[in-house]
């Protein structure tokens, strides 16, 4: 049995987007989740551009060397608990910029990363799926944890 | 004479016999010693005289002026001499209009003076409710505030002129409360003016010069006015004491004294087209503004006009126009308070608007408005000297008066922060005093439907202001070191006076109900059927009812309960979003206006001011005309 | 009874911010709609609030949640003033009070989006107050301030009266075209911004009793003497307030604070004062 709490956490996970240096190709794709087409506030998803009120981050780009800092702040203002998602190919593993003096290659360099998003540009389905991927491993989390207190 | 007689006679005698032994003493141990004799004697002589009254059922107390027979010829003599240092003044400062006024001032004293062959109307002074209420708030919040400037004034090369003006201030402000006759009125009226242009001018710079010339200017034309008044009334009414003026059947020319009277009290409360001197006025040391905007002076209008309120209620017309321009002046002068950074400046145009206020309650003519401002006016002294002698605190500190300087205020200062908030608590939220008479003018308002409109935005516009200035201190960087409240290194002299204002600011609150019943019903009941009605919890009106107790046990509740279980941990502490830097902002602007549009604004409203006034004058002599 | 009647009055207390919720909900649901989309669950607030809860607290000062859990306590206070039937002006002021205390939580956290937020939720409340007084001050000119008192006639005498409300819900619940201190794409949701976790969910439900109380005052409009008819015509009537909110949301663009002040200030006050003229010409007083 999950807890009335996580139950309630899986249906409002709530969004940040944060662009490190992306070239705005996978940027683009995100908002397009916010359209009528994709429309992830039926999942009860709301885009609020704030990491003290998200429970989600969205990262594009591959990190560049000015970046990491304010990813590293906003990582820490987010409060637990709290997914991050690396969204497309620059995010998850730093792709054409890999080895580049300027960048980190990938968010994982930087922050622990829960999903990652393949594609140049990442296509929104897959996003929805990402989504619903870190929520399942949160759902996964509150079984076991449930299962712990049980044995 | 009887034990009233002689507390009276102590409140107004007393202070003026310190400011002689402190022009005389000269030292600052004789200046203190003095000061603080006097105060004490200010202190339990006006309690005294709330209890005398009391064990008369607030019946008011008449005094005869052959009672103080040494006196009234002394007066006489003052009275003439007084006027005629203004010619002086005047000349000295080659300003013709100061000497032309003070000049038609003495031809028409002494003019009323044949009249009456010198003697003055019975009684020469009465004590009622009203008067007892304004004599509180002169000795007890003037107490205050002469103690603090001991600190503030410490460095001053001229305290002996200071305080000496200080405290004549305090015993003419008692005296003018009392007199019923309205030459002795007179009298004092223009020994507030001295006053308040003697300690304007303290600082003695070229700033401060022209603003104690231009409120000389002011408030002496608003002295030819009560004086010519005066001569109208004696004519019209056959009577120079107030409590016999007629409270109907007034028309015509008999509605002149009434406007003359009324504009008087429009200077000294600073009104419009007349507060530019109360503004400029701020360039005073901070204890000057304190007194001049709650212990004394402005106040000395209001009180005017409540008492020939009975007169004015019942003169239609009159009372109108008293509304618009008064209801005028609350809504201009809190839309430009939201436009000023200067945080005197600010307090200088909440002032103005209170009084308006207080003036509009007279105008609106209903006991349930009178109540009102009788009760604002109480509780606006109270909260104003504490807003301004914490500024003079922060100021002290801080180097500056400008709410921007006061940001984050909370974390190094917190006693002047915690005063500063109570002052505006007490002011703006319910269920403090002020606010139970901002309650009861709303439904007083309503038998004027203007005036709403004007209470709307102006109730409004005080909540930007005061909640701007508030969120400036509040904002403290986090993690920034924090001052305890009792390791906080203000000067024992701001704790006790700041402190004893905040306390009785809250407690006042409190006692609201016995303060209406005791203290505002027994002046009102000599009038008209007041239809407040108080169990001392709560307050009713023919139409509503206010549960002060239990709200006021709420907020202490709501605020005492969050400080106990709002204990978040330091592992809670984070920092501030700024889209993930780090950085820090200063704040400014948020004014809304330019200098330009403010001094627009000002011309505008002085405009619709000169438009009224003019227009009171002119009405009687219509209406007599017609 | 009387005992029967104060259980009434609680129970109203405990349920009016849910049903508030509850529209929340609904508004999120016809918005969607409206923009061709399927939109969360209706029950959304309450996940988000359930949610909200189970976070980790994050604070940047003690008075943040202090201030929070004052707004709280005086909206839900001039909740319980209003379904007691007490005065509706100082209910008004009450409600105000909690207004204020969200000021004040936004600016005790130094940060500059909270401190921009802080300041424009004073011009809307200065765009909404005045307009919300006249309303309270016109709803107690016919007879008396208690709400107990207040008893039918309100929709027929003061038709425009209620039209004046339409904006100031619309600033109320943060819609376009007057969402300027929450404008979420420029200031991050302003005094908001520094709230998370269980301090934002108490702020929120602060705001779910701050709308019974401002709704409570729409269905004062409609009065009948059949209680079935008059709770359903009261619920239908602070229903089409709410969609005519909605649809203005949807069909604007966010004004400037200037506009948001003066058109406030102008058609509020015009609509108000209109209809207490007429009523004054057609009654012979007020």
């Amino acid at each position: 049995m999950m807890t009335l709490e996580s139950k309630m956490r899986i249906r409002s996970p709530w969004i940040m987007h944060f662009d490190t240096g992306s070239c705005n190709g996978c940027d683009m794709e995100v908002w397009a989740l916010l359209t009528p087409r994709y429309d992830i506030e039926r999942f009860g998803a709301m885009n609020r551009a704030n990491p003290k009120q998200a429970d989600i981050l969205l990262i594009t780009g591959p990190v560049t060397k000015r970046c990491e800092d304010r990813l590293r702040n906003l990582y820490e203002q987010t409060p637990e608990p709290k997914l991050v998602i690396a969204c497309g190919d620059c995010a998850s593993t730093g792709a054409p910029f890999h080895n580049c003096y300027n960048v980190n290659g990938g968010v994982d360099k930087v922050i622990p990363v829960d999903v990652y998003v393949p594609g140049c540009a990442c296509r929104p389905e897959v996003l929805i799926d990402a989504l619903v991927l870190g929520l399942s491993k949160w759902r996964e989390k509150a079984a076991g944890a449930d299962k712990e207190a049980e044995g | 004479m009887s034990a009233g007689e002689l507390l009276a006679v102590l409140l107004f005698l007393v202070p003026m016999i310190g400011a002689v032994v402190v022009l005389v003493g000269r030292s600052v141990p004789v200046i203190k010693v003095t000061v603080a004799a006097v105060t004490v004697v200010l202190a339990l002589s006006s309690v005294g005289l709330l209890l005398v009254l009391a064990s008369r059922s607030f019946a008011p107390l008449a005094i005869e002026a052959q009672a103080l027979y040494p006196l009234s010829p002394v007066l006489i003599v003052a009275d003439l001499a007084l006027t005629a240092l203004f010619i002086i003044i005047g000349w000295r400062l080659r300003s013709m209009i100061i000497a032309a006024a003070a000049a038609l001032n003495l031809a028409l004293t002494v003019l009323l003076g044949a009249w009456t062959g010198f003697s003055e109307s019975d009684p020469a002074m009465l004590i009622d409710n009203l008067a007892l209420i304004m004599a509180l708030i002169t000795s007890l919040v003037g107490s205050v505030i002469a103690i603090y400037s001991f600190r503030y004034m410490r460095e001053d090369p001229r305290q002996p002129r200071f305080f000496a003006v200080t405290l004549l201030f305090l015993g003419g402000m008692n005296a003018a409360v009392f007199s019923n006759d309205l030459l002795w009125l007179f009298l004092f009226w223009d020994v507030t003016t001295l006053c308040s242009f003697l300690l304007i001018a303290h600082d003695g710079t070229m700033e401060a010069r022209d603003a104690a010339r231009r409120a000389l200017a002011i408030t002496l034309g608003g002295a030819t006015a009560f004086i010519i008044g005066a001569v109208l009334a004696l004519e019209q009414y056959g009577t120079l004491s107030i409590s016999d003026f007629p409270v109907a059947g007034l028309g015509g020319l008999a509605l002149l004294p009434l406007s003359l009277l009324a504009i008087a009290a429009f200077t000294k409360s600073a009104q419009l087209p007349f507060q530019s001197w109360l503004l400029r006025a701020m360039v005073a040391p901070t204890p000057v503004s304190a007194l001049l905007h709650s212990a004394t002076m402005v106040n000395l209008g209001v009180y005017l006009l409540l008492r020939i309120s009975p007169s004015i209620v019942n003169a239609a017309a009159i009372n109108w126009l008293v509304a618009l321009i008064s209801g005028a002046t609350f809504l201009a002068s809190n839309i430009l308070a939201m436009t000023q950074r200067n945080a005197k400046r600010v307090l200088a145009w909440s002032t103005i608007g209170n009084l308006g206020l207080v003036a509009m309650c007279v105008g609106i003519s209903t006991s349930l408005a009178i109540a009102a401002g009788v009760i604002l006016l109480l509780y606006h002294s109270i909260s104003k000297a504490l807003l301004f002698l914490s500024v003079g605190a922060a100021k002290e500190g801080l180097g500056s008066e400008d709410i921007e300087a006061m940001e984050g205020m909370r974390a190094k200062m917190p006693f002047v922060s915690a005063a500063l908030f109570i002052g505006i608590f007490t002011i703006v939220l319910p269920p403090f005093g002020m606010f139970a008479s901002k309650w009861i003018i709303s439904s007083a308002a309503l038998t004027f439907p203007l005036l709403i409109f004007l209470l709307g935005v102006g109730f409004a516009s005080t909540l930007v202001y005061y909640f701007k200035w508030v969120g400036n201190i509040l904002s403290a960087a986090p993690g920034s070191r924090r001052v305890t409240l009792r390791a906080d290194p203000l000067p024992a002299n701001y704790k006790w006076t700041l402190g004893s204002l905040m306390g009785g600011a809250i407690v006042l609150s409190a006692l609201i109900g016995p303060v209406i019943r005791y203290l505002v019903q027994p002046f009102i009941d000599r009038h008209f059927i007041l239809p407040v009605g108080t169990n001392d919890l709560n307050i009713f009106t023919s139409s509503g009812e206010f549960p002060v107790l239990v709200l006021l046990l709420l907020v202490g509740l709501i605020f005492a309960g969050l400080a106990i279980i709002v204990r978040p941990g330091e592992e809670e502490m984070s920092k501030p979003y700024a889209s993930g830097e780090d950085f820090d902002f200063e704040s400014r602007g948020n004014y809304f206006a330019s200098e330009a549009a403010v001094m627009q604004g000002i011309k505008v409203s002085e405009g619709a001011g000169v438009l009224l006034v003019v227009l009171l004058i002119a009405l009687p002599i219509a209406l007599e005309v017609m | 009874m009387d005992l029967l009647a104060y259980a009434l009055q609680v129970l109203t207390v405990i349920v009016a911010p849910l049903v508030v919720g509850l529209a929340m909900g609904m508004d999120r649901k016809i918005t969607a709609r409206m923009q061709n989309r399927r939109g969360p669950p209706v029950l959304q607030p309450f996940y988000d609030v359930g949610k909200l809860l189970s976070k980790r607290p994050m604070l940047l000062s003690e008075l943040q949640a202090t201030f929070a859990g004052a707004a709280l306590l005086f909206h839900a206070a001039a909740l319980a003033l209003f379904v007691s039937g007490s005065d509706l002006l100082v209910t008004f002021f009450v409600s105000g009070t909690g207004s204020v205390c969200l000021v004040m939580g936004a600016f005790s956290a130094r940060s500059p989006y909270s401190f921009i937020g802080g300041q424009r939720e004073l011009l809307a409340i200065l765009a909404y107050e005045p307009v919300l007084f006249l309303v309270v001050l016109s709803i107690g000119m016919r007879s008396s301030f208690l709400v107990g008192d207040i008893q039918g006639g309100l929709l027929h005498d003061l038709p425009l009266v209620l039209l004046a409300l339409v904006p100031v819900l619309v600033v109320l619940l943060e819609k376009s075209p007057f969402d300027v201190p929450t404008a979420h794409q420029e200031i991050i949701s302003g005094p908001y911004v520094e709230y998370s976790g269980p301090y934002l969910a108490i702020l929120e439900v602060a705001r779910w009793f701050q709308l019974a109380f401002v709704f409570g005052m729409v269905t004062l409009f409609f009065w009948s003497g059949d209680a079935v008819i008059s709770i359903a015509g009261k619920l239908a009537l602070a229903f089409a307030a709410l969609f005519a909110t909605i649809v203005i949301d949807n069909a604007s663009a966010r004004l400037t604070r200037e506009n948001m002040v003066s058109f406030m200030l102008i058609a509020g006050i015009g609509l108000v004062a209109i209809n207490l003229l007429v009523l004054f010409i057609l009654k012979g007083s007020i």
